[in-house]
């Protein structure tokens, strides 16, 4: 007898009430019974159809007029009681199958969790680093100098060419900004603050709005007017406890009385350091005071707003057309233009590429997890296609079928969600840590809750669609034909090894071109952190000192008070070297200019370019355990008297000096674009250091001038030693204060992280990388052992046949066993193949190793193979236990 | 009678087809007697609903029937008109009589 349809069965028992909704349906069957009989089964559910929709209003007014809250709560109660029966089944029945549960749920959470957590770098790096109205319109404005060689010199615009632009109204909005450290006296002393000062406009275009108090104003900028400041949230809370009694307070900044006005919040603090507007931590603000000429006072960098439908070349064209007219009011100015570098441009490029690569590893990933949920849900196909028929003949509806497995479906995807979004914010914060030293931009990176949205979604949404799948592989089945073992034609031919051998092949392949991938940038990483940097780094502290303006106007007071603190530090315990220079490695500044030797005509070529320079004091190479190839130190008298003196590196001698000849007693210029300087006698030659990051290329050449040459007002204290960084920050802020009691220290740290850090980019790319070779590994070798227990299950009754006839287990295993590793082997010389041709797009992000590096490709692809034969073996334990009589009597 | 007891003129047709039905009135017989007589389609819902209308004035009365003696045979909701129900009855049609006296319609039927 046919049924009525099922949903206006639904729609009666929804909308008619408990005391006659049995009837109700009870009668329509009834009725309908008779009408199939008369009239024949469309004809009946037709009738049926209308008498049911026709019901609903008679029902619903009876409902509304007797106010019938138990009807509603009926409702609900009903839809519960499905969804927690449905949920209950789902839970026995992924629990009863916990080998595939899990791997699913892991897929899911690696697929989502990788995708998520990489478009949210991305997100925060390089689709929206400036998270503010108007932040895809924010320009860099500099102006720069060409060399003959098509190198520039960008520094900032002057204020001339500033005033200008702002006259013309070229941009919508002007902001500068100008980092700094600064003394700020608090109860236990003076301390440094970095922080900068800032325009009043530059706040408000990045939207900033005060946690407390207010931000700068226009008058604050006016020099004179009033001395404000503004705490970042941070600072506010551990300097001044959180106290909303601060603001309003006299602080006392590098000697001078600040009002305290304001707190900025974190969210503000972020994208003021997130590399657009520099770097540097910015813990404390004061306003950048105005000129007579309107412009800013000093060199402060500047940053504008284009206006709504400008483009940045329109912009760019107005600055050049401008740029004649300015250039005539400055003596000099004619060799500079403006520039204008938007934000995409200004951040890191490097990285950006790199997180490109990445991403397409994960879309790799994401792959390889779809085609193995695809294996894994078929494998569960074959394992339920027995169950679902009987429940199909004892009457479940094929509704009620697909509920549940609806609910299978979506309990796996929330378990799964939830892994996802674990792995995700861990991957996130990894990134950060590792990263977010050298790239900036990264520590404004969140978790990015619209691709968790979508990634979600669409994960649901496909998890949803599989797992119907073993009800739409029943196709027309009926419940009597399902007690008869009746096969749908469907599946009387089920796919064979072939298609699935392909899914496997495929899935090894990406596996591989993942590994190698990660292969190749840990061995670029491994070799770059075993470069040697050049000095001895090993218990190396280095703490920043930095003379306050309004004191130490004479170079010779500010040479004294270093070497006062050096000679205090010298000799006590724990402390082994100690030393001072301008800077320490690898933050060395750069020396522009070329070296000349005397006698010799100038030399125009680039290679005695110099290519860093540093101001070292005479204890500076013993502090840093730098052994003279040739020669001495500078001497205390020879810093007295200022003497003109140098120190090279071996390899700027051996590039002035091919032959030889020369080195220690002769005598060298430095010609820059300012003109040559006097000549200096070379007193010593040390070995070649890195000078900005581990990956310094060894072919430069380095120099090294007396502290008196250009007595620096901020300086490096080096100090080797035992004990921790408190300790040695202790000792040396005791020494310091021996001497200036108003006078702080920076931030102490070891030179052998600050070279960590300086490939914190090629960490970062490395650990993304290796985590997703690995995930990919890891899924990979689930697909072979999906793929193969799939072969081997519906193979069963052939395997019981041949155990059967005398084939021994020996036989079966070699049989699966080969089956499985063709498939691997093939696929690793796939993705070997896909590597080579690919290779291209990793070049760039290696170091001293070459994308088709062959060690690193045999050795990858050997761990593919190992994992991949791993799998294999253990399917064949499934083969091996088939009981050739039980295989015998399935079907 | 007070005026809660004035009948609807669906309630009267469901009424009268439970009279003329006596002891095989239910769902199923009362909606098809009406839709034959009265020549229009009438829903199952419309005559649970008035049922229960009727049944909260006290107008009619339910029972179940014994099963019908057929594999998976169901017992019936079988109802009949309480005697405030038949009083109720009587009067709506003795008003509606009283109405059409005198008048062309009263003439022609």
């Amino acid at each position: 007898m046919p049924r009525p349809p099922a949903l206006f069965r639904v729609l009666l028992k929804v909308f008619a009430d408990d005391r006659f909704g049995e009837e109700a349906a009870a009668d329509l069957q009834e009725e309908f019974e008779a009408m199939v009989r008369a009239r024949g089964a469309r004809a009946a559910r037709r009738w049926y159809r209308e008498q049911v929709l026709r019901s609903v209003a008679p029902f619903l007014v009876w409902r509304l007029t007797r106010d019938d809250a138990a009807w509603r709560n009926g409702l609900r109660r009903m839809a519960w009681s499905t969804l927690a029966q449905d949920l209950r089944y789902a839970v026995r029945s992924l629990t009863g199958a916990r080998g595939f549960s899990a791997v699913v749920i892991l897929t899911f959470a690696l697929g989502i969790g990788a995708n998520t957590a990489v478009f949210s770098l991305l997100h925060s790096l390089v689709l929206e680093p400036l998270p503010f109205q108007g932040g895809d319109r924010m320009v860099q404005l500099w102006r720069y100098e060409e060399y003959e060689d098509g190198r520039r010199a960008l520094v900032p615009p002057v204020a001339p060419m500033v005033a200008a632009w702002q006259d013309e109204g070229v941009f919508d909005a002007m902001g500068a900004y100008a980092e700094e450290e600064f003394h700020l006296t608090v109860d236990e002393g003076v301390i440094s603050v970095m922080g900068a000062r800032a325009s009043p406009g530059l706040l408000s275009m990045v939207a900033a709005t005060p946690l407390h108090g207010r931000l700068f104003g226009l008058v604050d900028g006016i020099p004179g007017h009033g001395n404000v400041a503004l705490l970042s949230e941070e600072l506010w809370t551990s300097r001044f406890g959180a106290d909303p009694e601060a603001l309003g307070r006299t602080v006392s900044i590098d000697g001078a009385p600040f009002t305290i006005v304001g707190v900025v919040p974190r969210s503000v603090r972020r994208v003021l350091e997130g590399g657009f507007f520099g770097s540097q931590p910015k813990a404390l603000l004061l306003p950048l005071t105005a000129d007579a000429a309107g412009g800013w006072s000093g060199s402060p960098n500047l940053v504008a707003r284009l206006k709504e439908g400008t483009s940045v070349a329109t912009a760019q064209e107005q600055m050049n057309v401008i740029q004649p007219r300015v250039a005539s009011l400055i003596e000099g100015e004619s060799e500079w233009h403006p520039l204008a570098v938007p934000a995409t441009e200004a951040l890191s490029f490097n990285v950006r590429r790199g997180l490109w690569v990445v991403f397409g590893a994960v879309g790799v990933v994401l792959l390889i997890a779809c085609a193995n949920i695809a294996t894994l849900l078929l494998v569960r196909r074959l394992a339920r296609a027995d169950e679902l028929r009987v429940r199909l003949a004892l009457g479940a509806g094929r509704g009620r079928l697909g509920g549940q497995l609806i609910s299978e479906g979506l309990l796996l995807g929330a378990v799964g969600i939830l892994l996802a979004v674990l792995s995700a914010g861990w991957l996130v914060h990894g990134a950060i840590r590792i990263a977010g030293g050298a790239i900036p931009e990264i520590r404004a990176a969140r978790l990015d809750m619209d691709a968790l949205a979508f990634a979600v979604g669409t994960g649901l949404v496909t998890m949803v669609a599989f797992s119907l799948i073993p009800l739409l592989q029943l196709g027309k089945l009926t419940p009597a034909g399902a007690l008869t073992r009746e096969r749908p034609r469907e599946t009387r031919r089920p796919v064979g090894w072939a298609a699935h051998k392909s899914l496997v092949v495929g899935q090894v392949a990406l596996a591989t071109v993942l590994v190698l991938s990660a292969g190749l940038l840990s061995n670029s990483l491994g070799r770059l952190l075993s470069v040697d940097p050049g000095i001895d780094t090993e218990g190396l502290a280095a703490v920043g000192l930095d003379l306050p303006r309004t004191r130490y106007n004479v170079g010779a007071e500010r040479i004294a008070l270093f070497d006062g603190v050096v000679r205090g530090l010298d000799g006590k315990p724990g402390v082994d070297e100690v030393g001072w220079a301008r800077f320490v490695p690898p933050r060395v500044a750069g020396a522009p200019g070329r070296v000349e030797v005397e006698g010799r005509p100038p030399d125009e070529e680039e290679r005695n370019e110099a290519h860093a320079g540093n101001w070292v004091s005479p204890s500076y190479f013993r502090a840093v355990s730098s052994a003279f190839l040739d020669g001495r130190s500078f001497t205390d008298a020879e810093i007295a008297d200022r003497a003109e003196v140098v120190i090279l590196n071996r390899t700027g001698a051996d590039r002035i000096w091919p032959d030889g000849e020369g080195g220690v007693g002769s005598r060298v210029r430095l010609n820059s674009d300012f003109g040559p300087s006097p000549w200096m006698t070379v007193v010593g030659i040390v070995p070649d250091y890195k000078a900005w990051w581990l990956g310094d290329r060894p072919d430069r050449m380095q120099i090294y001038l007396p502290v008196s040459n250009v007595p620096p007002r901020s300086g490096v204290l080096l100090i080797r030693g035992q004990g921790d960084l408190g300790d040695l920050a202790s000792l040396v802020q005791a020494q310091v204060r021996r001497l200036d009691a108003d006078l702080p220290i920076g931030e102490i740290y070891w030179v052998a992280d600050a070279f960590r850090q300086s490939i914190a980019r090629q960490r970062f790319q490395a650990f993304l990388l290796s985590s997703f070779g690995i995930m990919g590994m890891l899924l990979a070798v689930l697909g072979v052992y999906g793929a193969l227990s799939l072969s081997v299950t519906q193979r069963t009754r052939e395997i019981g046949v041949r155990l059967a006839l005398g084939a021994t287990r020996g036989d079966v295993t070699r049989k699966v066993l080969v089956q499985g590793l063709k498939a691997v082997t093939a696929g690793t010389v796939i993705g070997l193949f896909l590597s080579y041709f690919t290779s291209g797009f990793l070049a760039d992000l290696l170091w001293e190793i070459r994308a088709t590096d062959l060690p690193t490709y045999v050795a990858c692809a050997g761990a593919v193979i190992l994992a991949g034969t791993a799998a294999t073996w253990v399917s064949t334990r499934r083969a091996v236990g088939i009981d050739p009589v039980d295989a015998l009597k399935r079907e | 009678m007070p005026k809660g007891d004035h009948l609807a003129e669906f309630e009267i047709y469901v009424m009268l087809a439970i009279l003329r039905l006596q002891d095989d009135a239910y769902g199923v017989t009362i909606r098809r007697e009406i839709e034959e007589r009265a020549g229009r389609p009438v829903s199952i819902g419309a005559v649970y609903a008035t049922l229960g209308r009727l049944e909260e004035k006290a107008m009619v009365e339910f029972r179940s029937s014994d099963p019908a003696p057929v594999q998976g045979g169901r017992s019936k909701k079988l109802v009949s008109l309480t005697s405030d129900g038949l009083s109720a009855l009587e009067h709506s049609t003795a008003m509606l009589h009283r109405m059409m006296e005198g008048t062309p319609i009263a003439q022609r039927g």
